[in-house]
């Protein structure tokens, strides 16, 4: 799969992820334009390199679509060994590539919660509705993820790019293949729902009452 | 609402952000490096290559390779190793156009007229054209092209040493009133070229080249007894052909009902010194034919359905008309 897009706006300092691993700093975006030359020759140290920079942020990513840790890493190293057989055709810069990457780990995530939505379907057969529910996994942001748990994929996606990844409008849309209105619309739309459902109205207030 | 956006986006954050454990990210990095070297070693990049040139050059068969030999088989006459797949090609395009099939055959004969094909293959090519121009309306335009092409065939074919010799005081040959025929001029051997079209009432007429030497083709009416060719002079010579009996039984009085019949496309040779002539018999068992005075053996070859086969005769021409009986025998007994 070959994609290019134009180049957009550095990514504000604002933006700087409190755990100092996601790609929202310019020394980042250096080093990740420095790659895409030796991705196409199939260099094994830019493969390396591009793996640390990235593969947290892309499994963190597929874990916010899936909510399945063993999945999300499968789907991280399928799409770096899908970026293999794919590389010499890759044209752009290290933005391009990261797209690349969030891309296909989409891609196959979407996969995923498809093959689930079946099982679900035979599931449903066999055992009663409220038996199936998503368990926020233990930790200090259960809420959280919870809440998180109510939006939609989608939703989810632009708010994991947005304020994890730091990444503009027009990379989002590139990745989510939609436009830049829609990011914005469909992430004012997700934090209002979030805020919501934090603040104990809607569903998760009468689900715990 | 009450939740300001800044505390929102840091929550965010930390709630979503998986790391990779230390054990996947080992293995991942380790299949990633696999995957390369695979990829990346000669072996690889050449099967690679050589997968990508025979994809390339597949296609590019598949697209060319048919759409080069339907157009070279367009310009195949009958015989040529490709004259198969332009009867394909032609049948296809007949479904939209049904005079292809006719103007193709017309081109074929046009080309054999000019190519100096044999007699027997312009022959084969006249009944293909007209079977073709039939089909479609008689006074179509294809049918007036047809008879320029036979007219050709007739009278601008090329002989071997001198140029044809051709009377202007005969009519101009038409596929449905005229017959074509050659001649020699002297008692040396040899029909060359000759073919004629369907004559109405009249059968057909093929002369069979005996030696090749020099020719003079003209043309003839067909309700002429009596013509004079160059020098030569030919008289009409007809006959009926029939076969008997009908029944098994003879009565006498004859009876109407087993008289002998006709034998529509019997084949008769006509044997002179000088040429060597193969008849049609019509639908009506007649057959007509001008020969030069001199003797000739007619030679009725076997017909399919009867049993025996008509006797061969001797005859004379001497300025007069013949008419001759040609008897099969049924082998009805």
């Amino acid at each position: 799969m070959t994609f290019t897009y134009e180049l957009s706006p550095p990514i504000p300092k604002s933006i700087l992820q409190t755990q100092g691993r996601a790609i929202t700093r310019d020394s980042d975006n250096a080093s990740l334009d420095a790659l895409p030359e030796g991705v196409r020759r199939l260099a094994p140290e830019a493969f390396r390199d591009l793996y640390e920079l990235l593969a947290d942020g892309l499994n963190s990513f597929a874990y916010s679509m899936l909510r399945d840790g063993s999945a999300a890493e499968d789907a991280v190293q399928q799409a770096f060994l899908e970026l293999v057989q794919a590389a010499p055709t890759i044209r752009g810069d290290g933005r391009a590539l990261r797209a690349w990457l969030f891309r296909s780990v989409r891609f196959r995530c979407l996969d995923e919660i498809r093959r689930r939505e079946r099982r679900r379907e035979t599931l449903h057969a066999q055992v009663p509705d409220d038996l199936i529910s998503t368990v926020p996994s233990p930790g200090g942001e259960g809420d959280l993820e919870a809440a998180m748990s109510q939006l939609t994929h989608q939703q989810r996606s632009v708010l994991f790019l947005r304020h994890v990844m730091g990444m503009s409008g027009h990379e989002v849309a590139v990745i989510l293949e939609t436009n830049r209105a829609a990011v914005f619309a469909t992430a004012a739309r997700a934090e209002r729902r979030l805020r919501q459902l934090l603040a104990g109205d809607g569903p998760m207030a009468e689900r715990s009452a | 609402m009450s939740t300001p956006r800044k505390p929102l986006s840091d929550r965010i954050k930390r709630a979503a952000w998986r790391p990779i454990p230390p054990d996947a990210r080992s293995e991942h990095l380790s299949a990633v490096e696999s995957a390369i070297e695979a990829g990346a070693s000669p072996g690889g990049q050449v099967v690679r290559a050589r997968r990508r040139w025979s994809a390339i050059l597949v296609t590019a068969a598949l697209i060319v390779l048919p759409t080069g030999i339907a157009l070279a088989a367009e310009s195949s006459v009958p015989g040529d190793v490709l004259y198969p797949v332009k009867q394909v090609t032609e049948s296809i395009r007949s479904l939209v156009d049904d005079e292809v099939i006719a103007e193709h055959r017309i081109e074929e004969l046009e080309k054999l007229v000019a190519a100096d094909a044999p007699a027997e293959v312009i022959a084969d090519q006249v009944d293909r054209a007209t079977e073709q121009v039939d089909r479609l309306e008689r006074d179509h335009q294809l049918g007036s092209r047809l008879d320029q092409a036979t007219a050709g065939v007739a009278s601008d074919r090329p002989t071997d040493g001198e140029p044809p010799v051709r009377d202007e005081a005969v009519d101009k040959p038409s596929l449905t009133t005229s017959t074509t025929q050659a001649f020699t001029t002297d008692t040396t051997p040899a029909i060359t070229t000759a073919t004629t079209a369907p004559l109405p009432g009249n059968g057909t007429t093929t002369t069979v080249p005996r030696e090749r030497t020099t020719t003079t083709t003209t043309t003839t009416k067909a309700d002429s007894t009596t013509t004079t060719i160059g020098e030569v002079e030919t008289h009409l010579v007809s006959g009926y052909v029939h076969a008997g009996p009908t029944c098994p039984v003879v009565r006498f009085p004859p009876d109407p009902a087993c008289e002998d019949l006709p034998v529509p496309g019997a084949v008769l040779v006509v044997e002179g010194a000088a040429e060597v002539k193969q008849l049609e018999a019509n639908d009506e068992g007649r057959f007509e034919v001008g020969l030069p005075n001199g003797s000739y053996l007619l030679v009725p070859r076997p017909h399919d359905g009867l049993l025996g086969t008509a006797p061969p005769q001797e005859f004379v021409v001497e300025g007069e008309p013949v008419e001759l009986d040609v008897a099969y025998d049924t082998g009805i007994r």
